[in-house]
């Protein structure tokens, strides 16, 4: 197992490339060791990168530019990540172009997603994504940019089934994930659902999204409230998806150079 | 001698940081410092404080500074912060921790007392000995003074002569003319008094334990013969290893004036005997009166 012993060195390097802001030389590297070692030594360099790392690298390759990261990352890995995909992203920007990120995560979450024709990959990557919870924030922000037929699919699932559904009055972007979520694991569904719809009571009040038109008419709006489970808009879900992403990591490396006695300091 | 300018200053950790203060180029040395003490301060909340609340912290921090600054006071460096300094950062804060925590433990393994007692071996005992002598050393805030590497010094003196004291009295017992005595509790201090004691007879016995009738037949033999009680000593002190005889012999001066006097004179027996029993003989004379 030769191939092993390099792979903290090419993990060092990619993690050195993609901090340094030249995520393409670290995408060489990941090609270069796929060359060399095979696909199974890049996942496990994939494995082993930090989940900033990760994150940072995969989500220079969203939308157009492919990766090989996207491919094979692991699910769990990718998981972990997607709590780093808010980190860059400030208050203020969240306040002007909601739009904008959350398409940047659709292209991201999709290109992961659907990057795989195997199913099990699949339904793995959603079930790991969503068993965090910034995983199922982070899918209710893509939702919620669609929330009339986000209502109209939930109806649909909720009456038919998630595997008789399927057509909405617009297909929008993202129904396929939609539907890909409520046939792999509908309690993952039901939390996303929830995650946009907080006062939804399943079987007392019907889903309804928040209408701008009549803003003003608070008297009406009230009295809908106990009909309708309101849900949150794009710019909430983004900035609770902001505010759960860690705020420190395991802790620098550390610069020193002198390995740590640990417990040993009292033996 | 003005023994405040000894004791009232700064743990030496604080001494080496503003020695740190005055280098120029000190940001790298800083930032892995602040990361050892502060890696040190959680492992030592973890283990004796409490890593969950904000006073537990507090204590660690003060247990660390109080741990480290001791390393460095007993490494016998130059009494200087540079020197200190130069020290801190060639070992780095976790061996510097280290070797103070070692020098708790060393402390912590010698006898508080000159007594051996069945507790002396318990885990928990121990455990919660340590603790305690750690916390009452290395406690040093480092905005405050420090005396705790005095504290050490004194303590560790004392601790060695219970050490000696202890092994004295055992080999006491070892050597007892009447065979060994078994007894898993030991109080030292009554063992060389009671040696002591008999030696006075001159008839060559090493006596390590008692009975009141052993005592009363002593007094009235002492009374009745009047031996010379310097001679008898001395030739006592010539059947002892001469590691233990500085001990016997403060021993003796302490007793000469004292119990000695009083076996030689008019007291009562039974008022001699009470004494005995009350401050020398202790624990070491047997309460079966045969």
């Amino acid at each position: 197992m030769s191939e092993n012993i390099n792979l903290p060195a090419i993990r060092q390097q990619v993690t050195e490339l993609v901090l340094a802001g030249s995520p393409e030389h670290a995408e060489d590297a990941i090609n270069e060791t796929a060359e060399k070692f095979g696909d199974l030594a890049v996942v496990e360099v994939l494995n082993t990168l930090e989940p900033h790392v990760a994150s940072l690298h995969l989500s220079a390759f969203d939308g157009g530019k492919m990766s090989l990261a996207t491919l094979l990352i692991p699910p769990k890995a990718w998981a972990e990540s997607l709590a780093y995909f808010a980190a860059t992203w400030d208050e203020d920007w969240i306040e002007d172009e909601p739009e904008v990120l959350a398409e940047s995560l659709f292209a991201h979450i999709h290109g992961v997603v659907f990057g795989t024709d195997d199913e099990e990959r699949r339904a793995e990557l959603l079930n790991e994504a969503l068993a965090t919870d910034w995983g199922t924030t982070a899918f209710a922000v893509l939702f919620s940019t669609a929330a009339e037929e986000i209502i109209e699919i939930a109806n649909d699932i909720h009456n038919l089934g998630a595997h008789r559904s399927g057509r909405t009055t617009s297909d929008h972007d993202v129904i396929p994930l939609v539907l890909e979520i409520a046939r792999t694991n509908e309690e993952a569904w039901d939390r996303v659902l929830f995650e946009i719809f907080p006062d939804w009571k399943p079987g007392e009040n019907e889903l309804h999204t928040r209408s701008e038109d009549d803003g003003d008419d608070h008297e009406d709006e009230e009295e809908r409230e106990h009909e309708y489970a309101i849900g949150r808009t794009t710019k909430e879900l983004l900035l609770r998806l902001r505010k759960q992403v860690p705020s420190k990591s395991s802790g620098p490396a550390k610069t020193g150079g002198r390995p740590s006695l640990g417990e040993d300091i009292f033996s | 001698m003005n023994i405040t300018s000894y004791t009232a200053r700064a743990p030496q950790l604080v001494q080496a940081l503003e020695a740190l203060a005055q280098r120029a180029d000190n940001q790298d040395s800083a930032s892995t410092l602040f990361h050892e003490l502060s890696g040190i301060t959680v492992l030592v909340a973890k283990k004796f404080t409490n890593d969950r609340t904000a006073d537990g912290m507090h204590d660690a921090f003060h247990l660390t500074v109080g741990c480290i600054s001791l390393g460095i006071s007993q490494a016998g460096i130059a009494d200087s912060n540079e020197a200190k300094l130069s020290f801190l950062l060639q070992h780095g804060a976790e061996y510097v921790f280290q070797m103070g925590f070692r020098h708790i433990k060393e402390l912590s393994a010698l006898p508080y007392a000159a007594y051996v007692s069945d507790f002396d071996n318990d885990a928990f005992i121990q455990q919660r000995n340590l603790k305690a002598i750690f916390l009452e050393i290395c406690n040093a805030d480092p905005v405050s003074v420090w005396t705790g590497d005095a504290v050490y010094q004194n303590e560790l003196l004392d601790r060695k002569r219970n050490r000696k004291i202890i092994d004295c009295a055992k080999w006491l017992r070892k050597n007892n003319s009447n065979g060994l005595v078994k007894d898993s509790e030991l109080d030292a201090n009554a063992a060389i008094s009671i040696a002591v004691i008999f030696a006075v007879s001159g008839d060559g016995c090493i006596v390590a334990r008692t009975g009141q009738r052993e005592l009363e037949n002593l007094i009235a033999r002492a009374r009745e013969t009047r031996p010379d009680v310097e001679v008898n000593w001395n030739d006592f002190l010539k059947k002892i290893p001469p590691e233990f005889q500085p001990i016997l012999r403060e021993r003796m001066e302490e007793l000469r004036g004292t119990i000695v006097k009083k076996i030689f004179s008019k007291t009562k027996i039974k008022t001699v005997l009470t004494e005995l029993q009350d401050h020398y003989a202790g624990s070491e004379q047997d309460i079966d009166y045969s």
